[in-house]
């Protein structure tokens, strides 16, 4: 009986994902072995995924979605080969609502019901970008429902729905929200971690630079000019 | 009218359009790095899609001839969609009442898209639409057209 969890960031143990990964196995209270999606061979390890009586699958939303790697290991992975194999999925995304996360978890549970699995349930969390900038305090409230998820899980084998709904919070923003959002946008302080990060690496001044536009000089080979 | 294919497909295409095969051409996954936000604003650091990146920008129409793998976009094609964040921003605007990437160019080609009907359930077909209507806007490229191709390929 193999249990695993399937890191899906391409940016592997150095991305937000691994910080979510080890606050649920704090929770859990044990280990588990985790596996990489984007540093491994798809069908070696799909093959391997396919054994398993129990994958909880965190990843990175990615243009509405999964990343490409996870897709890739999603569309290789066969039916699972023993009965009542489970599958749980954790969603990590930078946009403020979880609603943005919506298409992925259809998916998710769309490809859990192709493989035969019992869906234990997606846990989504938007906001998360600045997870790893943030540090324990500035996360700290993310950190305990993460572990509490891990501490049902070990409790119950399944995603706690109150601590599911609470990493999901908010859903939707209102418009009172959206409003104010806008108008921070709009007074730049939205942005600030942007040209924080922007500044830092010399770029503040090409922000808003439109690099393809146009023909390519002709004896570029294709490149645009740096 | 100046024009992109994307395609999963074979099928004859017109000559002299851009073509980006991705059944030939292996797109690398996007490394999450963010150098197309903060460190070369709109340009990816893996070099090998500068030529899609052109060719997109100045289309006025891009057609994309999708394969759908497992009831989704295929793998390839979804890398495809995650190396193409450097044409936003990463600003996030509210003004739509939810989170939206600013655009980065005004003007973004008309997409139309004409994917291969082999779906085995309805609500695959579905997430894979609604999906797609979901990229397109989030980029800010208007969707012209979203469809099985039929018999008289794509140009029918």
């Amino acid at each position: 009986m193999k249990e695993v969890i399937v890191n899906g960031s391409p940016r592997g143990r150095a991305g937000n994902t691994e910080i979510f990964i080890r606050r649920f196995l704090k929770g859990l209270g044990r280990e588990l072995p985790v596996r990489y999606a984007a540093q491994e061979d798809a069908e070696q390890l799909a093959q391997e995924l396919q054994t398993c009586s129990l994958v909880l699958l965190f990843t990175p939303l990615y243009v509405h979605a999964v990343p490409g790697p996870v897709q890739e290991l999603l569309g290789r992975m066969r039916p699972f080969a023993q009965p009542g194999a489970r599958m749980g999925f954790v969603v990590q995304s930078g946009f403020v609502e979880a609603a943005q996360s919506r298409y992925a978890v259809r998916l998710l549970e769309a490809q859990g019901r192709r493989l035969g699995a019992e869906n234990l349930g997606c846990a989504v969390r938007g906001n998360a970008a600045g997870t790893a900038m943030m540090g324990e305090k500035g996360n700290a409230a993310l950190f305990q429902l993460l572990e509490r998820l891990g501490a049902a899980f070990a409790e119950t084998g399944g995603f706690d729905p109150q601590t599911v709904k609470a990493l999901g919070t908010p859903y939707r923003l209102t418009k009172r929200q959206a409003m104010g959002m806008e108008l921070l946008y709009r007074l730049r302080i939205g942005r600030v971690m942007w040209y924080w990060m922007l500044l830092q690496n010399r770029a503040f001044r090409r922000r808003r630079a439109r690099p393809w536009l146009g023909d390519a000089p002709p004896d570029s080979g294709g490149q645009a000019k740096k | 009218m100046k024009t992109i294919w994307i395609t999963e497909l074979d099928c004859p295409l017109p000559a002299g359009d851009a073509v980006l095969d991705l059944k030939r051409r292996k797109i690398r996954p996007c490394t999450g790095c963010w150098a197309c936000w903060v460190r070369t604003p709109g340009r990816c650091a893996q070099r090998d899609l500068d030529d899609f990146y052109r060719s997109f920008v100045n289309a006025e129409r891009a057609v994309f001839l999708p394969r759908p793998r497992c009831g989704f976009v295929s793998g390839d094609l979804k890398n495809l969609f995650d190396r193409m964040i450097p044409l936003a921003l990463p600003y996030i605007s509210y003004q739509t009442g939810e989170s939206m990437h600013a655009p980065r160019y005004a003007r973004l080609p008309g997409v139309e898209v004409r994917y291969e009907d082999a779906f085995e359930r309805q609500e695959d077909r579905q997430l894979f639409c609604e999906y797609l209507e979901r990229v397109f806007y989030q980029f800010g490229a208007p969707l012209l057209r979203l469809e099985p191709i039929g018999k008289g390929g794509p140009q029918g």
